[in-house]
């Protein structure tokens, strides 16, 4: 204990950098405590790194790797060992951005933020141009200068932030996410002017790479630098090599606009006047047709064809009235056949009393009088007896 | 302009119109009614193209610290 409270207490061990390379890495899946030993050519030196720290880490520590780091040392009373904490820790001679930026974006790639197939189209015709970039930069003159000449009718929307230092990286993180909250723009460009690695670091940052990945506008990176690529650029839809060219991109030419919409107004205008010569046409042609040249022939048709109809009607009036007609007289002559006349003709006589037919003897009584009437005359008689025939 | 205005609306809804017209198979009073439509909207993108002014607005993240 006293030996620990030693090297504790001793100034030149609370914190110092060390440099060295690693090796017997573990990194302690649950805990996230990172155990390794630093060794050079001549010494070794075990360490470990808390989870907490190195959760902070911007790369993965890789057997072998050369490393600088910051530490404490300590005694590990259990082992009895003298051992190093580890507070940061950064990749030694390749650099530690470029390492960590490796890292990050093979990491990006794999959950597949940088697919073509996920980049958005951008629109054909933009109103509103997001821009995420330096309020003091040359890039924001950049751009709108190439807007102003290519379409000054294009509203720009600006978010103003830092672009290096600090807070650069969470403030172009924070400005995606607001322009994809408030939807308003319909393209963003996100760039700044050009610079050195280090500066251009908030651009490969992890948290932005997502926003941009999430963001549901499409987003043009222009970054000014031509050779390496910032992981910005490489999640962004479109990748423009400079703000201006962004700008370029992003902005349809105002004159090719023009071009387009009188086009369409001619089209529009001739399919019209061609249709209103056709229907001319059309016109024409029926003036032209016989009816309408002479009404009167149309007249003269439904009058022809009227008297047609007239005679049928006729004719079939006749036909009818003549099949009644012969009808008629075959009922009569049957008739006939049956008239009382006919029948006083052969021979038999009628006989009625005070005008009125008599139809049975019992009509009748001596003395009355009575006409028989015969076929070609009467006889007026007085009854001198009355006969009735026996029903038995 | 109108707040509402789109352009790419407004020029895809003239390019639907020109396509109607030139196929030619809508009643004559139909056509007249469109290309009324078409030249209305062709005049007001006539006009946004060459309304000069270019309008710059800026959103801050202080805003929607706010805001949130």
């Amino acid at each position: 204990m006293y030996v620990r409270m030693l090297i504790e207490s001793d100034k030149h061990l609370r914190s110092f950098w060390l440099q060295g390379e690693i090796s017997n890495l573990t990194v302690h899946s649950r805990s996230g405590h990172i155990y390794l030993t630093l060794k050079d050519e001549k010494a070794a030196v075990k360490a470990v790194m808390f989870a907490n720290s190195a959760r902070m880490l911007k790369f993965s520590p890789k057997e072998g790797m050369k490393v600088l780091v910051r530490a404490r040392a300590t005694l590990y009373d259990a082992a009895g060992s003298f051992q190093l904490y580890v507070e940061d820790m950064q990749p030694y001679g390749a650099g530690a951005l470029s390492i960590a930026f490796e890292q990050l974006k093979n990491k990006l790639r794999l959950e597949g933020l940088f697919d073509e197939s996920h980049k958005k189209p951008l629109p054909d015709y933009p109103r509103r141009i997001g821009v995420i970039t330096s309020p003091t930069g040359a890039a924001l003159q950049d751009i709108l200068r190439i807007l102003k000449r290519r379409c000054p009718a294009l509203e720009v929307v600006l978010c103003p932030v830092l672009v290096q230092g600090e807070n650069a990286a969470a403030q172009l993180t924070a400005a995606v996410r607001l322009f994809d909250k408030r939807q308003c723009a319909d393209v963003i460009i996100i760039g700044r002017g050009g610079g050195s690695a280090e500066d251009l670091s908030a651009f490969n940052d992890e948290s932005l790479a997502r926003a941009i990945y999430a963001c549901s506008i499409p987003v043009v990176s222009a970054v000014g630098h031509e050779t390496d690529f910032t992981i910005c650029d490489l999640v962004a839809d479109v990748r423009a090599s400079t703000p201006s060219a962004g700008a370029e991109i992003v902005s349809p030419d105002k004159d090719m606009m023009l071009e387009h919409l009188q086009r369409c107004h001619k089209r529009m205008i001739s399919a019209v006047a061609a249709r209103i010569a056709m229907e001319k046409l059309r016109l024409s042609a029926l003036r032209a047709s016989a009816v309408m040249r002479s009404p009167k022939e149309l007249v003269h048709i439904r009058r022809m064809r009227l008297d047609s109809l007239y005679d049928r009607l006729k004719n079939s009036g006749r036909g009818c009235i003549d099949r009644e007609r012969a009808r008629l007289g075959s009922l009569s002559a049957g008739l006939d056949a049956l008239s009382p006349l006919k029948v006083l003709a052969r021979g038999y006589a009628a006989v009625k009393k005070n005008g009125f037919l008599v139809r049975s003897v019992k009509e009748v009584q001596r003395d009355d009088r009575i006409e028989i009437i015969m076929g070609d005359g009467s006889l007026d008689c007085a009854v001198c007896a009355r006969r009735e025939k026996d029903n038995g | 302009m109108d707040s509402s205005f789109n352009y790419e609306k407004s020029i895809t809804r003239l390019e639907e119109i020109v396509g109607l017209l030139e196929g030619g198979e809508l009643p004559l009073e139909e056509s007249m009614k469109l290309l009324e439509e078409g030249t209305r909207l062709s005049a007001v993108c006539y006009e946004a193209l060459n309304s000069a002014e270019q309008r710059l607005t800026t959103i801050s993240l202080t805003d929607s610290d706010k805001e949130d």
